[in-house]
């Protein structure tokens, strides 16, 4: 029985996915999260301060997405969409904890971008557990601009702060990053 | 976008990491929770709307009650009042009128019967008004009373008028003896009537405060109307057949955890954190009814009804759900537990009710208490998964089944309907379904099921 689920499972098509999530079918929505878990669960993780936050974002973000899937009109890829939802359920988990001042002593840590730290010398842990180590305020802005791509007059109005405090988070962001890799690399030997 | 952004974004680009299990775990208790809190918003939205249906055929029975008993009284009230007036008309008006002036009465019947059309004279009549404005006055009054010598000849014509309208009225009140006694003496004693000398003359009223038949008359009821329609409506609709369907909550009012099924997740340990389980219902089938009495109906038919809830077990049965459906008839300690799952039951049966209604209000719109017993022969038990994961087991009846093979129920509601033509009556039935025995066999099993629905009929009118 178990076997013909997953093989039922494997088989669903997107369509059928989001017609059953949307019945309330708990097949369709087991298979919809098996499929997408993983990607968001590493979404979850580089806006969460800890591992268990970011089960507690992914599982909120999931039933958000059960209950929205009945509007969802495939008017975006349904992948971009869930990521979206994922996001959002994120900020708004770190909403309460945002305090986001302008830091305008920072300078551009952009400016002066340090050639000699490849990133491809960190193992993918270690730069989750860099990028959980920031501020709150400073790791949503580093996600939503550089991983994301939103630019800073977007995330302005996402978190209701100025685009200079968006962009004063942003180089604080880069700044600590910076640190933090050179600190690991000295740590480990990465030299 | 600058190098350090873009080395960021590829390190994270496709990247996975596998959530533990405890996610999926809540996930799926967060969406039951969110399934039941939909289900216990539709079972409150039902029971709103039966007990709003109760209270509102409670509130139209009572009015109709109410009606019915001051229509009673009205019609026995009237009577003397009505024998009394015309005496008084007749005694004290008619035959001084008669004795001095005669109108120029209607000389065949048809002419009567026109006259007794208006039912305006009628009222003056009846409420007393007329007293003061259709006594005949004489020519000796006359020449005493200047003004009213001077008005003659404008009323003259309503005079005749009044006169028409007033023996009418007067037939109306009387029966057929009484107009062919009256018509004959007015024929032989007053032909030499002159009209012309004929004149309204204003005298006291007979009552000085609001008469009796005022108040009455303030009432909004016809009475005789009334009755001869009731009785018109009574001779029509006495038999009839219609579709039914009903839909509402179960409650399986177990002394355990709540059901049936949950007497499986009875088994639970302790420490499980089971809730009580209220499941749905819902019925379709065909009634036929007649009525027996003036009032009282009969209604029996065979009805689908079908029970389902939702609810968890721990007992072990990996890939059907065949050993929690066993478990119902041997000791839970011969089973294997695991974590608890949510398990789904399904019972059908074939219903035949049988019930008694009393008719309340019996007119276009209709307002019926009805309250009978109900035989319901079990077809079959569905235990299901809802996530898929384990096979369905159904069980039927038998000896070796653990259900009763044929239970009884107790049947009590009420049918507001609307007739929509001489052959169609629509009626919406908020009822109350109590089960006198529990489904299962064992006496561990313990509790009444019983069922709140709203139900919705169709009528077709054969006669």
């Amino acid at each position: 029985m178990n076997v013909s689920n997953t093989k039922i499972r494997s088989m669903l098509g997107e369509k059928e996915l989001i017609s059953g999530c949307a019945k309330g079918e708990r097949t369709a929505q087991r298979t919809l999260y098996e499929r997408h878990c993983r990607r968001l669960m590493a979404v979850c993780s580089r806006y969460a301060k800890s591992m268990p936050e970011a089960e507690d974002i992914l599982q909120e973000g999931f039933m958000k997405i059960f209950s929205s899937l009945k509007t969802f009109r495939y008017e975006s890829k349904l992948d971009t969409w869930m990521t979206r939802i994922i996001i959002n359920t994120a900020l708004n988990h770190q909403r309460q904890k945002l305090y986001l001042l302008p830091m305008v002593d920072v300078e551009d840590a952009g400016l002066r971008e340090d050639e000699k730290i490849s990133l491809a010398d960190f193992h993918l842990s270690e730069l989750i557990a860099i990028v959980q180590e920031l501020p709150d305020g400073c790791r949503v802005v580093f996600n939503l601009f550089a991983i994301e791509g939103f630019g800073h007059k977007e995330i302005a109005e996402m978190l209701g702060i100025s685009e200079g405090t968006s962009k004063s988070q942003y180089n604080r962001a880069k700044s600590l990053l910076r640190a933090k890799l050179e600190t690991v690399k000295v740590k480990y030997g990465k030299v | 976008m600058g190098k350090f952004e873009q080395s960021w974004r590829e390190v994270f680009e496709g990247t996975e990491f596998s959530p533990t299990d405890s996610v999926w775990v809540n996930i799926d208790r967060d969406l039951a929770n969110a399934e039941g809190e939909t289900m216990k918003k539709r079972i409150v939205l039902y029971q709103r709307i039966a007990a709003a249906s109760v209270l509102f055929a409670l509130l139209i029975g009572s009015f109709g009650i109410y009606r019915w008993s001051v229509n009673d009284n009205q019609i026995a009230q009237n009577r003397p009042l009505e024998n009394t007036l015309h005496s008084t008309v007749d005694e004290k008006t008619l035959d001084k009128k008669s004795n001095q002036a005669s109108p120029t009465l209607p000389d065949n019947k048809d002419e009567l019967s026109a006259a007794n059309r208006g039912t305006e004279s009628s009222n003056e009549i009846a409420s007393g008004k007329s007293n003061s404005n259709l006594i005949l006055n004489t020519p000796e009054i006359d020449s005493k009373n200047p003004r009213i010598t001077k008005n003659r000849n404008l009323n003259r014509k309503s005079t005749q008028q009044n006169l028409n309208q007033h023996i009418g009225s007067i037939n109306e009140m009387a029966d057929d003896e009484k107009i062919n006694s009256y018509r004959e003496k007015e024929n032989s004693d007053l032909a030499f009537l002159d009209l012309g000398d004929l004149e309204l003359l204003p005298i006291p009223k007979i009552h000085e405060g609001p008469t009796m038949v005022e108040i009455w008359r303030k009432l909004p009821a016809i009475p005789g109307a009334f009755m001869v329609h009731e009785e018109r409506k009574s001779m029509h609709e006495q038999v009839w057949a219609s579709v039914t369907a009903a839909a509402g909550n179960y409650n399986p009012n177990t002394n355990s955890y709540s059901n049936y099924t949950n007497n499986t997740a009875s088994q639970i340990s302790s420490g499980s954190n089971a809730s009580p389980v209220v499941g749905s219902s819902y019925s379709f089938g065909m009634l036929a009814g007649m009525r027996v009495a003036k009032r009282v109906v009969l209604q029996s038919g065979i009805q689908y009804l079908s029970q389902s809830i939702n609810s968890t077990t721990n007992i072990s049965s990996p890939n059907s759900l065949d050993q929690v459906a066993s478990s119902l008839n041997s000791t839970p300690s011969n089973y294997a537990t695991t974590s608890p799952y949510a398990i789904s039951s399904a019972s059908e049966f074939v219903s035949v009710p049988l019930q008694a209604g009393y008719l309340f209000v019996d007119r276009k719109m209709g307002l019926q208490l009805n309250t009978g017993v109900s035989t319901e022969f079990f077809i079959r038990n569905t235990l299901s998964d809802p996530t898929g994961q384990r096979q369905s087991y159904s069980q039927g009846a038998g000896q070796d089944s653990p259900y009763r093979s044929v239970n009884f129920s107790g049947l009590l509601s009420s049918e507001v309907s609307y007739k929509l033509s001489n052959r169609y009556r629509v009626s919406v039935v908020p009822g109350f379904h109590y089960s006198f025995n529990p489904v299962l066999k064992s006496a561990s099993y313990s509790g009444n099921p019983f069922i709140w629905d709203v139900g919705f009929r169709f009528r077709y009118i054969f006669k």
